[in-house]
Protein backbone atom coordinates (compact mmCIF):
# COMPACT_ATOMS: atom_id res chain seq x y z
CA UNK A 1 0.00 0.00 0.00
CA UNK A 2 2.78 2.41 1.01
CA UNK A 3 4.83 1.39 -2.00
CA UNK A 4 1.82 1.98 -4.20
CA UNK A 5 1.33 5.46 -2.73
CA UNK A 6 4.99 6.27 -3.28
CA UNK A 7 4.88 5.12 -6.91
CA UNK A 8 1.74 7.20 -7.44
CA UNK A 9 3.47 10.28 -5.94
CA UNK A 10 6.51 9.75 -8.20
CA UNK A 11 4.28 9.39 -11.27
CA UNK A 12 2.55 12.65 -10.31
CA UNK A 13 5.97 14.38 -10.31
CA UNK A 14 6.75 13.08 -13.81
CA UNK A 15 3.25 13.91 -15.05
CA UNK A 16 3.49 17.47 -13.71
CA UNK A 17 6.73 18.06 -15.62
CA UNK A 18 5.32 16.54 -18.82
CA UNK A 19 1.95 18.31 -18.53
CA UNK A 20 3.61 21.66 -17.77
CA UNK A 21 5.89 21.36 -20.79
CA UNK A 22 2.98 20.22 -22.97
CA UNK A 23 0.79 23.13 -21.84
CA UNK A 24 3.57 25.60 -22.60
CA UNK A 25 4.04 24.07 -26.06
CA UNK A 26 0.28 24.26 -26.62
CA UNK A 27 0.15 27.92 -25.58
CA UNK A 28 3.13 28.81 -27.75
CA UNK A 29 1.68 26.98 -30.76
CA UNK A 30 -1.46 29.12 -30.75
CA UNK A 31 0.14 32.38 -29.62
CA UNK A 32 0.47 35.46 -31.78
CA UNK A 33 3.99 36.85 -32.21
CA UNK A 34 4.81 40.53 -31.64
CA UNK A 35 8.05 42.43 -31.27
CA UNK A 36 9.11 44.66 -28.41
CA UNK A 37 12.06 47.01 -28.26
CA UNK A 38 14.79 46.16 -25.73
CA UNK A 39 16.65 49.06 -24.13
CA UNK A 40 19.03 47.43 -21.68
CA UNK A 41 20.76 44.12 -21.40
CA UNK A 42 23.14 42.87 -18.75
CA UNK A 43 24.66 39.52 -19.47
CA UNK A 44 24.98 37.32 -16.39
CA UNK A 45 26.34 33.88 -15.67
CA UNK A 46 24.66 31.46 -13.29
CA UNK A 47 25.31 27.87 -12.35
CA UNK A 48 22.15 26.74 -14.04
CA UNK A 49 22.92 28.33 -17.36
CA UNK A 50 24.10 31.42 -19.08
CA UNK A 51 21.37 33.87 -19.78
CA UNK A 52 20.96 37.39 -21.00
CA UNK A 53 18.93 39.75 -18.86
CA UNK A 54 16.58 41.94 -20.87
CA UNK A 55 14.73 45.07 -19.98
CA UNK A 56 11.95 46.49 -22.10
CA UNK A 57 10.82 49.97 -23.03
CA UNK A 58 7.35 49.04 -21.79
CA UNK A 59 8.72 47.98 -18.39
CA UNK A 60 8.72 51.51 -16.94
CA UNK A 61 5.29 53.12 -17.02
CA UNK A 62 4.30 56.54 -15.63
CA UNK A 63 1.96 56.11 -12.69
CA UNK A 64 -0.62 58.50 -14.13
CA UNK A 65 -0.95 56.24 -17.18
CA UNK A 66 -2.35 53.37 -15.11
CA UNK A 67 -6.14 53.41 -14.89
CA UNK A 68 -7.65 52.11 -11.67
CA UNK A 69 -5.43 53.84 -9.14
CA UNK A 70 -1.97 53.22 -7.74
CA UNK A 71 -0.99 49.54 -7.83
CA UNK A 72 0.85 47.76 -5.03
CA UNK A 73 3.92 45.52 -5.23
CA UNK A 74 3.06 42.27 -6.94
CA UNK A 75 -0.22 43.55 -8.44
CA UNK A 76 -0.94 42.66 -12.03
CA UNK A 77 -1.19 45.41 -14.63
CA UNK A 78 -2.68 44.95 -18.10
CA UNK A 79 -0.70 46.95 -20.66
CA UNK A 80 -2.27 47.81 -24.01
CA UNK A 81 0.19 47.96 -26.93
CA UNK A 82 -0.06 49.47 -30.40
CA UNK A 83 2.21 49.03 -33.39
CA UNK A 84 4.73 51.81 -33.81
CA UNK A 85 7.76 51.58 -36.15
CA UNK A 86 7.47 47.78 -36.49
CA UNK A 87 7.47 47.18 -32.74
CA UNK A 88 4.68 47.37 -30.20
CA UNK A 89 4.78 50.29 -27.80
CA UNK A 90 2.80 51.43 -24.78
CA UNK A 91 -0.68 52.78 -25.49
CA UNK A 92 -2.41 52.47 -22.12
CA UNK A 93 -2.31 50.52 -18.86
CA UNK A 94 -4.92 49.34 -16.42
CA UNK A 95 -5.22 47.45 -13.13
CA UNK A 96 -8.14 45.48 -14.58
CA UNK A 97 -8.25 43.23 -17.64
CA UNK A 98 -8.97 45.15 -20.84
CA UNK A 99 -10.11 44.24 -24.34
CA UNK A 100 -7.71 45.51 -27.02
CA UNK A 101 -8.97 47.71 -29.80
CA UNK A 102 -8.31 47.13 -33.53
CA UNK A 103 -4.59 46.68 -34.16
CA UNK A 104 -3.85 46.64 -30.43
CA UNK A 105 -2.50 43.87 -28.20
CA UNK A 106 -2.58 43.36 -24.45
CA UNK A 107 0.25 42.01 -22.28
CA UNK A 108 0.06 41.39 -18.54
CA UNK A 109 2.87 42.26 -16.13
CA UNK A 110 3.45 42.43 -12.41
CA UNK A 111 4.57 45.46 -10.37
CA UNK A 112 8.12 44.99 -9.11
CA UNK A 113 8.91 48.48 -7.89
CA UNK A 114 7.64 52.02 -7.62
CA UNK A 115 10.02 54.91 -8.15
CA UNK A 116 10.13 58.65 -8.53
CA UNK A 117 12.36 59.38 -11.52
CA UNK A 118 13.02 63.12 -12.02
CA UNK A 119 9.97 63.96 -9.92
CA UNK A 120 7.68 61.71 -12.01
CA UNK A 121 6.27 58.65 -10.25
CA UNK A 122 6.86 55.48 -12.24
CA UNK A 123 5.98 51.84 -11.96
CA UNK A 124 8.44 49.14 -13.01
CA UNK A 125 6.74 46.03 -14.37
CA UNK A 126 8.10 42.56 -14.99
CA UNK A 127 6.45 40.34 -17.57
CA UNK A 128 8.31 37.05 -17.03
CA UNK A 129 10.19 37.53 -20.31
CA UNK A 130 13.31 39.18 -18.94
CA UNK A 131 15.67 36.23 -19.47
CA UNK A 132 16.99 34.62 -22.64
CA UNK A 133 18.83 31.39 -21.90
CA UNK A 134 21.74 30.86 -24.27
CA UNK A 135 24.32 28.12 -24.77
CA UNK A 136 27.37 28.36 -22.55
CA UNK A 137 29.67 31.18 -23.53
CA UNK A 138 27.14 32.91 -25.77
CA UNK A 139 25.84 35.49 -23.28
CA UNK A 140 26.65 39.10 -24.13
CA UNK A 141 24.53 40.73 -26.78
CA UNK A 142 26.44 42.42 -29.60
CA UNK A 143 25.90 46.12 -30.22
CA UNK A 144 22.89 47.11 -32.27
CA UNK A 145 19.14 47.56 -32.12
CA UNK A 146 17.72 44.76 -30.00
CA UNK A 147 14.18 43.50 -30.39
CA UNK A 148 12.48 40.59 -28.65
CA UNK A 149 9.90 38.34 -30.28
CA UNK A 150 7.13 37.65 -27.79
CA UNK A 151 4.38 35.08 -28.10
CA UNK A 152 1.17 36.33 -26.52
CA UNK A 153 -0.82 33.38 -25.23
CA UNK A 154 -4.29 33.15 -23.75
CA UNK A 155 -4.93 35.71 -21.02
CA UNK A 156 -2.29 38.12 -22.38
CA UNK A 157 0.48 35.96 -20.92
CA UNK A 158 3.76 36.58 -22.76
CA UNK A 159 6.54 34.12 -23.66
CA UNK A 160 9.97 35.12 -24.94
CA UNK A 161 10.74 33.12 -28.06
CA UNK A 162 13.60 34.90 -29.84
CA UNK A 163 15.80 37.97 -29.69
CA UNK A 164 16.98 39.91 -32.75
CA UNK A 165 19.98 42.21 -32.99
CA UNK A 166 19.79 44.50 -36.03
CA UNK A 167 17.20 42.15 -37.52
CA UNK A 168 19.32 39.00 -37.09
CA UNK A 169 18.33 36.27 -34.57
CA UNK A 170 20.54 35.95 -31.49
CA UNK A 171 22.20 33.58 -30.80
CA UNK A 172 22.82 32.97 -34.47
CA UNK A 173 21.72 29.28 -34.38
CA UNK A 174 17.95 29.52 -33.62
CA UNK A 175 16.43 27.04 -31.14
CA UNK B 1 21.86 9.25 23.55
CA UNK B 2 22.52 5.51 23.78
CA UNK B 3 21.07 3.33 21.05
CA UNK B 4 18.05 1.15 21.72
CA UNK B 5 20.20 -1.98 21.78
CA UNK B 6 22.63 -0.52 24.26
CA UNK B 7 19.82 0.59 26.56
CA UNK B 8 18.19 -2.80 26.24
CA UNK B 9 21.45 -4.49 27.24
CA UNK B 10 21.69 -2.26 30.32
CA UNK B 11 18.05 -2.77 31.33
CA UNK B 12 18.11 -6.56 30.91
CA UNK B 13 20.84 -6.83 33.57
CA UNK B 14 18.27 -5.58 36.08
CA UNK B 15 15.59 -7.91 34.69
CA UNK B 16 17.79 -10.96 35.23
CA UNK B 17 18.71 -9.77 38.72
CA UNK B 18 15.01 -9.29 39.57
CA UNK B 19 14.10 -12.67 38.14
CA UNK B 20 11.85 -11.24 35.40
CA UNK B 21 13.63 -13.17 32.66
CA UNK B 22 16.44 -15.76 32.54
CA UNK B 23 19.88 -15.10 31.11
CA UNK B 24 19.11 -17.35 28.10
CA UNK B 25 15.96 -15.38 27.35
CA UNK B 26 17.96 -12.15 27.50
CA UNK B 27 20.39 -13.50 24.90
CA UNK B 28 17.49 -14.42 22.64
CA UNK B 29 15.97 -10.94 22.99
CA UNK B 30 19.28 -9.19 22.30
CA UNK B 31 19.87 -11.36 19.23
CA UNK B 32 16.70 -9.89 17.68
CA UNK B 33 18.12 -6.35 17.93
CA UNK B 34 21.73 -6.41 16.80
CA UNK B 35 23.74 -3.24 17.32
CA UNK B 36 23.58 -1.47 13.99
CA UNK B 37 25.24 1.82 14.83
CA UNK B 38 23.83 5.25 14.03
CA UNK B 39 23.02 5.62 10.41
CA UNK B 40 25.53 8.36 9.83
CA UNK B 41 28.35 6.31 11.27
CA UNK B 42 28.10 3.93 8.35
CA UNK B 43 30.27 5.03 5.43
CA UNK B 44 27.72 3.76 2.91
CA UNK B 45 25.04 6.16 4.18
CA UNK B 46 27.27 9.22 4.06
CA UNK B 47 28.84 8.37 0.73
CA UNK B 48 25.55 7.50 -0.93
CA UNK B 49 24.01 10.84 0.07
CA UNK B 50 27.12 12.74 -0.99
CA UNK B 51 27.42 10.78 -4.20
CA UNK B 52 23.78 11.46 -5.06
CA UNK B 53 24.26 15.17 -4.48
CA UNK B 54 27.41 15.27 -6.63
CA UNK B 55 25.69 13.49 -9.51
CA UNK B 56 22.82 16.00 -9.28
CA UNK B 57 25.32 18.85 -9.55
CA UNK B 58 26.96 17.19 -12.54
CA UNK B 59 23.63 16.88 -14.34
CA UNK B 60 22.81 20.48 -13.39
CA UNK B 61 25.97 21.63 -15.16
CA UNK B 62 25.10 19.63 -18.26
CA UNK B 63 21.71 21.32 -18.31
CA UNK B 64 23.32 24.70 -17.66
CA UNK B 65 25.62 24.22 -20.64
CA UNK B 66 22.41 24.44 -22.65
CA UNK B 67 23.22 22.31 -25.68
CA UNK B 68 21.32 23.98 -28.50
CA UNK B 69 21.78 20.90 -30.73
CA UNK B 70 19.61 18.71 -28.51
CA UNK B 71 15.86 19.18 -29.10
CA UNK B 72 13.66 20.29 -26.21
CA UNK B 73 11.75 17.07 -25.95
CA UNK B 74 14.99 15.04 -25.84
CA UNK B 75 16.34 17.09 -22.93
CA UNK B 76 13.12 16.70 -20.99
CA UNK B 77 12.89 12.98 -21.77
CA UNK B 78 16.47 12.54 -20.57
CA UNK B 79 15.79 14.19 -17.22
CA UNK B 80 12.54 12.26 -16.77
CA UNK B 81 14.28 8.97 -17.50
CA UNK B 82 16.95 9.72 -14.94
CA UNK B 83 14.30 10.83 -12.43
CA UNK B 84 12.17 7.71 -12.74
CA UNK B 85 15.25 5.49 -12.92
CA UNK B 86 16.64 6.94 -9.69
CA UNK B 87 13.38 6.37 -7.86
CA UNK B 88 13.16 2.82 -9.22
CA UNK B 89 16.76 2.14 -8.23
CA UNK B 90 16.13 3.43 -4.74
CA UNK B 91 13.07 1.19 -4.37
CA UNK B 92 15.01 -1.80 -5.69
CA UNK B 93 17.85 -1.32 -3.21
CA UNK B 94 15.40 -0.76 -0.39
CA UNK B 95 13.66 -4.05 -1.18
CA UNK B 96 17.06 -5.79 -0.99
CA UNK B 97 17.82 -4.43 2.47
CA UNK B 98 20.21 -1.78 1.13
CA UNK B 99 17.98 1.04 2.28
CA UNK B 100 20.75 3.45 3.20
CA UNK B 101 22.32 3.31 -0.25
CA UNK B 102 18.84 3.63 -1.71
CA UNK B 103 18.44 6.89 0.19
CA UNK B 104 21.26 8.30 -1.92
CA UNK B 105 19.31 7.49 -5.07
CA UNK B 106 16.24 9.15 -3.59
CA UNK B 107 18.30 12.31 -2.96
CA UNK B 108 19.41 12.12 -6.59
CA UNK B 109 15.80 11.79 -7.73
CA UNK B 110 14.71 14.70 -5.55
CA UNK B 111 17.46 16.85 -7.02
CA UNK B 112 16.50 15.76 -10.54
CA UNK B 113 12.95 16.94 -9.95
CA UNK B 114 14.28 20.42 -9.19
CA UNK B 115 16.50 20.23 -12.27
CA UNK B 116 13.48 19.23 -14.35
CA UNK B 117 11.64 22.33 -13.19
CA UNK B 118 14.71 24.48 -13.90
CA UNK B 119 15.07 22.84 -17.33
CA UNK B 120 11.52 23.79 -18.31
CA UNK B 121 12.29 27.35 -17.20
CA UNK B 122 15.36 27.34 -19.41
CA UNK B 123 13.65 25.75 -22.43
CA UNK B 124 10.82 28.28 -22.47
CA UNK B 125 12.79 31.31 -21.19
CA UNK B 126 10.53 31.62 -18.17
CA UNK B 127 11.49 34.48 -15.83
CA UNK B 128 8.76 34.42 -13.22
CA UNK B 129 9.17 34.31 -9.44
CA UNK B 130 11.87 31.82 -8.55
CA UNK B 131 10.10 31.10 -5.28
CA UNK B 132 7.24 29.61 -7.31
CA UNK B 133 9.61 27.07 -8.84
CA UNK B 134 10.91 26.07 -5.39
CA UNK B 135 7.32 25.84 -4.11
CA UNK B 136 6.41 23.47 -6.92
CA UNK B 137 9.48 21.41 -6.13
CA UNK B 138 8.88 20.78 -2.48
CA UNK B 139 5.10 20.50 -2.91
CA UNK B 140 5.69 17.55 -5.28
CA UNK B 141 8.51 16.08 -3.21
CA UNK B 142 6.88 15.96 0.22
CA UNK B 143 3.99 13.56 -0.61
CA UNK B 144 6.43 11.04 -2.14
CA UNK B 145 8.74 11.44 0.87
CA UNK B 146 6.02 10.64 3.39
CA UNK B 147 4.39 7.91 1.30
CA UNK B 148 7.43 5.63 1.46
CA UNK B 149 8.69 7.04 3.95
CA UNK B 150 12.19 8.22 3.12
CA UNK B 151 13.99 10.28 5.76
CA UNK B 152 16.39 11.70 3.16
CA UNK B 153 13.53 12.92 0.97
CA UNK B 154 11.68 14.30 3.99
CA UNK B 155 14.76 16.30 4.99
CA UNK B 156 15.24 17.47 1.38
CA UNK B 157 11.59 18.45 1.12
CA UNK B 158 11.66 20.44 4.34
CA UNK B 159 14.92 22.14 3.32
CA UNK B 160 13.15 23.12 0.11
CA UNK B 161 10.18 24.44 2.10
CA UNK B 162 12.54 26.51 4.28
CA UNK B 163 14.32 27.99 1.28
CA UNK B 164 10.95 28.70 -0.35
CA UNK B 165 9.67 30.52 2.74
CA UNK B 166 12.79 32.71 2.93
CA UNK B 167 12.43 33.59 -0.76
CA UNK B 168 8.70 34.19 -0.31
CA UNK B 169 9.19 36.58 2.60
CA UNK B 170 12.02 38.50 0.91
CA UNK B 171 10.17 38.93 -2.41
CA UNK B 172 8.14 42.11 -2.11
CA UNK B 173 5.83 41.07 -4.95
CA UNK B 174 4.30 38.27 -2.86
CA UNK B 175 1.41 38.89 -0.49
CA UNK B 176 3.62 38.24 2.54
CA UNK B 177 6.67 40.00 1.14
CA UNK B 178 4.57 43.08 0.54
CA UNK B 179 3.74 43.33 4.28
CA UNK B 180 7.36 42.74 5.26
CA UNK B 181 8.61 45.32 2.78
CA UNK B 182 6.34 47.91 4.42
CA UNK B 183 8.14 47.35 7.75
CA UNK B 184 11.20 45.15 8.21
CA UNK B 185 10.21 44.19 11.77
CA UNK B 186 7.35 42.21 10.31
CA UNK B 187 9.95 39.96 8.71
CA UNK B 188 11.04 38.82 12.17
CA UNK B 189 7.39 38.41 13.15
CA UNK B 190 6.74 36.29 10.04
CA UNK B 191 9.73 34.06 10.78
CA UNK B 192 8.67 33.73 14.41
CA UNK B 193 5.18 32.65 13.39
CA UNK B 194 6.60 30.26 10.81
CA UNK B 195 8.91 28.78 13.45
CA UNK B 196 5.98 28.02 15.74
CA UNK B 197 4.02 26.56 12.81
CA UNK B 198 6.93 24.34 11.78
CA UNK B 199 7.53 23.17 15.36
CA UNK B 200 3.85 22.27 15.69
CA UNK B 201 3.90 20.39 12.38
CA UNK B 202 6.98 18.54 13.58
CA UNK B 203 5.26 17.62 16.81
CA UNK B 204 2.35 16.14 14.86
CA UNK B 205 4.70 13.45 13.50
CA UNK B 206 4.54 11.69 16.84
CA UNK B 207 6.83 8.95 18.15
CA UNK B 208 6.06 6.27 15.58
CA UNK B 209 7.81 5.68 12.26
CA UNK B 210 8.24 9.41 11.69
CA UNK B 211 10.00 10.11 15.00
CA UNK B 212 13.24 11.03 13.25
CA UNK B 213 11.38 13.49 11.04
CA UNK B 214 9.68 14.87 14.15
CA UNK B 215 13.03 15.55 15.80
CA UNK B 216 14.46 17.30 12.75
CA UNK B 217 11.42 19.43 11.99
CA UNK B 218 10.90 20.41 15.64
CA UNK B 219 14.50 21.56 15.81
CA UNK B 220 14.10 23.55 12.60
CA UNK B 221 11.09 25.25 14.19
CA UNK B 222 12.93 25.99 17.44
CA UNK B 223 15.90 27.45 15.57
CA UNK B 224 13.60 29.66 13.49
CA UNK B 225 11.75 30.94 16.57
CA UNK B 226 15.05 31.79 18.26
CA UNK B 227 16.41 33.57 15.17
CA UNK B 228 13.23 35.64 15.00
CA UNK B 229 12.82 36.43 18.70
CA UNK B 230 16.38 37.61 19.43
CA UNK B 231 16.32 40.65 17.08
CA UNK B 232 12.80 41.53 18.27
CA UNK B 233 14.31 41.94 21.72
CA UNK B 234 16.35 44.84 20.33
CA UNK B 235 13.38 46.82 19.00
CA UNK B 236 14.16 49.82 21.17
CA UNK B 237 17.87 49.88 20.37
CA UNK B 238 17.50 49.53 16.60
CA UNK B 239 15.87 52.90 16.35
CA UNK B 240 13.19 54.56 14.29
CA UNK B 241 14.01 53.10 10.89
CA UNK B 242 13.36 49.62 12.26
CA UNK B 243 10.08 50.52 13.85
CA UNK B 244 8.50 53.05 11.57
CA UNK B 245 7.89 52.14 7.99
CA UNK B 246 5.68 53.68 5.35
CA UNK B 247 2.08 54.37 6.36
CA UNK B 248 1.10 51.02 7.77
CA UNK B 249 -1.98 49.20 6.65
CA UNK B 250 -3.06 46.07 8.45
CA UNK B 251 -0.59 43.31 7.45
CA UNK B 252 -3.21 40.69 6.60
CA UNK B 253 -0.68 38.11 5.42
CA UNK B 254 1.26 38.25 8.69
CA UNK B 255 -1.94 37.99 10.72
CA UNK B 256 -3.06 34.95 8.73
CA UNK B 257 0.31 33.32 9.37
CA UNK B 258 -0.03 33.99 13.10
CA UNK B 259 -3.53 32.49 13.08
CA UNK B 260 -2.27 29.38 11.27
CA UNK B 261 0.50 28.97 13.82
CA UNK B 262 -1.99 29.28 16.70
CA UNK B 263 -4.27 26.65 15.16
CA UNK B 264 -1.30 24.35 14.55
CA UNK B 265 -0.29 24.59 18.23
CA UNK B 266 -3.84 23.66 19.22
CA UNK B 267 -3.77 20.61 16.98
CA UNK B 268 -0.24 19.61 18.02
CA UNK B 269 -1.32 19.69 21.67
CA UNK B 270 -3.47 16.64 20.91
CA UNK B 271 -0.33 14.70 19.88
CA UNK B 272 1.79 15.52 22.92
CA UNK B 273 2.85 12.43 24.87
CA UNK B 274 0.39 11.33 27.59
CA UNK B 275 0.97 13.25 30.80
CA UNK B 276 -0.84 15.39 33.34
CA UNK B 277 -3.11 17.91 31.57
CA UNK B 278 -1.40 20.86 33.23
CA UNK B 279 2.00 19.85 31.82
CA UNK B 280 0.64 19.42 28.30
CA UNK B 281 -1.32 22.66 28.52
CA UNK B 282 1.72 24.48 29.92
CA UNK B 283 3.85 23.72 26.87
CA UNK B 284 1.06 24.68 24.48
CA UNK B 285 0.46 27.86 26.46
CA UNK B 286 4.13 28.87 26.25
CA UNK B 287 3.99 28.56 22.46
CA UNK B 288 0.75 30.50 22.31
CA UNK B 289 2.46 33.14 24.43
CA UNK B 290 5.00 33.56 21.63
CA UNK B 291 2.14 33.98 19.14
CA UNK B 292 0.41 36.56 21.34
CA UNK B 293 3.66 38.47 21.72
CA UNK B 294 4.19 38.52 17.95
CA UNK B 295 0.60 39.68 17.47
CA UNK B 296 1.07 42.53 19.93
CA UNK B 297 4.29 43.60 18.17
CA UNK B 298 2.43 43.59 14.84
CA UNK B 299 -0.48 45.64 16.13
CA UNK B 300 1.83 48.15 17.85
CA UNK B 301 3.73 48.60 14.59
CA UNK B 302 0.49 49.31 12.73
CA UNK B 303 -0.57 51.82 15.37
CA UNK B 304 2.96 53.35 15.34
CA UNK B 305 3.01 53.72 19.11
CA UNK B 306 5.80 55.61 20.95
CA UNK B 307 9.22 54.01 21.42
CA UNK B 308 8.59 53.52 25.15
CA UNK B 309 6.14 50.74 24.27
CA UNK B 310 8.93 48.90 22.45
CA UNK B 311 11.06 49.13 25.58
CA UNK B 312 8.32 47.22 27.40
CA UNK B 313 8.06 44.73 24.55
CA UNK B 314 11.81 44.16 24.82
CA UNK B 315 11.41 43.10 28.47
CA UNK B 316 8.48 40.89 27.49
CA UNK B 317 10.61 39.27 24.80
CA UNK B 318 13.26 38.36 27.35
CA UNK B 319 10.68 36.90 29.74
CA UNK B 320 8.94 34.88 27.02
CA UNK B 321 12.23 33.40 25.79
CA UNK B 322 13.01 32.31 29.34
CA UNK B 323 9.54 30.85 29.95
CA UNK B 324 9.62 28.99 26.64
CA UNK B 325 13.12 27.66 27.34
CA UNK B 326 12.08 26.39 30.77
CA UNK B 327 8.97 24.75 29.31
CA UNK B 328 11.13 22.98 26.73
CA UNK B 329 13.59 21.77 29.36
CA UNK B 330 10.90 20.52 31.73
CA UNK B 331 8.82 18.80 29.08
CA UNK B 332 11.92 17.47 27.39
CA UNK B 333 13.00 15.84 30.66
CA UNK B 334 9.54 14.34 31.28
CA UNK B 335 8.99 13.07 27.72
CA UNK B 336 12.55 11.94 26.99
CA UNK B 337 13.12 14.53 24.25
CA UNK B 338 16.76 15.44 24.70
CA UNK B 339 16.74 17.85 21.73
CA UNK B 340 14.24 20.05 23.56
CA UNK B 341 16.48 20.15 26.62
CA UNK B 342 19.46 21.10 24.46
CA UNK B 343 17.52 23.85 22.71
CA UNK B 344 16.12 25.13 26.00
CA UNK B 345 19.66 25.52 27.31
CA UNK B 346 20.74 27.21 24.06
CA UNK B 347 17.81 29.62 24.29
CA UNK B 348 18.74 30.61 27.84
CA UNK B 349 22.36 31.08 26.79
CA UNK B 350 21.50 33.18 23.73
CA UNK B 351 19.02 35.22 25.75
CA UNK B 352 21.66 35.87 28.39
CA UNK B 353 24.19 37.02 25.79
CA UNK B 354 21.59 39.22 24.10
CA UNK B 355 20.67 40.89 27.36
CA UNK B 356 24.35 41.34 28.20
CA UNK B 357 24.85 43.07 24.85
CA UNK B 358 21.75 45.14 25.42
CA UNK B 359 22.96 46.05 28.94
CA UNK B 360 19.58 46.47 30.57
CA UNK B 361 19.68 49.65 32.65
CA UNK B 362 23.07 50.33 34.30
CA UNK B 363 25.81 47.71 34.67
CA UNK B 364 24.82 47.20 38.29
CA UNK B 365 21.20 46.63 37.32
CA UNK B 366 22.27 44.18 34.61
CA UNK B 367 24.49 42.43 37.16
CA UNK B 368 21.51 42.05 39.52
CA UNK B 369 19.46 40.64 36.66
CA UNK B 370 22.12 38.07 35.77
CA UNK B 371 22.62 37.11 39.41
CA UNK B 372 18.90 36.58 39.93
CA UNK B 373 18.58 34.55 36.74
CA UNK B 374 21.68 32.51 37.57
CA UNK B 375 20.36 31.65 41.04
CA UNK B 376 17.01 30.71 39.54
CA UNK B 377 18.62 28.42 36.95
CA UNK B 378 20.79 26.76 39.62
CA UNK B 379 17.71 26.21 41.76
CA UNK B 380 15.93 24.76 38.74
CA UNK B 381 18.80 22.35 38.16
CA UNK B 382 18.58 21.26 41.78
CA UNK B 383 14.83 20.77 41.51
CA UNK B 384 15.25 18.64 38.37
CA UNK B 385 17.84 16.48 40.14
CA UNK B 386 15.47 16.00 43.11
CA UNK B 387 12.70 15.04 40.68
CA UNK B 388 14.96 12.51 38.98
CA UNK B 389 15.96 10.93 42.31
CA UNK B 390 12.33 10.75 43.43
CA UNK B 391 11.30 9.00 40.21
CA UNK B 392 14.23 6.57 40.43
CA UNK B 393 13.45 5.80 44.08
CA UNK B 394 9.79 5.16 43.23
CA UNK B 395 10.81 2.69 40.53
CA UNK B 396 13.17 0.91 42.94
CA UNK B 397 10.37 0.59 45.53
CA UNK B 398 8.05 -0.87 42.90
CA UNK B 399 10.70 -3.42 41.94
CA UNK B 400 11.33 -4.40 45.53
CA UNK B 401 7.60 -4.89 46.29
CA UNK B 402 7.18 -6.99 43.12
Amino acid sequence: MRRGLFIAAVLVQALVLVAWSASLEWELAGAERIRLEVVQRDPRDLLRGDYVSLQYVIADIPLETIAGGRPDYGDRVWVTLRLQDNVYALAAASRAPVTPGPGQRVIVGRVQSLSNTSGRPEVHLVYGIERLYVPEGRSGLPRGRVEAEIALAEGARPFLTRVFVDGRPYPSKAR
Amino acid sequence: MPSFTRRLRQETLGWVRDGVVTAQQVEAILARYPESGRWFQRPSAIFSILGGALVVMAIALVIAHNWAEIPRWAKLAGVLTLLLGSYAGGLFLRARDRGLVGEGLFVLAGGLLLLGIALIGQLYNLAGRESDAVLLWWALLIPAAYALPSIALIVLGWCGASVWFCMFVLDRTTWLGRDVYANATLGAVAFGAAGVLVWAIGSLHGDGEFHRARRLIEQLGLLTILVAMVPLGFLKQLGGWWIVGASMRLPAAVLILLALAAVAVGVAWLRFPPDRPIIRAGLAASLLLVIVYLLVVTLKLVQQTPESVYHMLGWTNWAILLVMALALILCGARWDRSAWINWGVIWIGVDAVARYVELVGTMLQASALFAATGVFVLALGGALELLRRRVTAKVAVLRASA
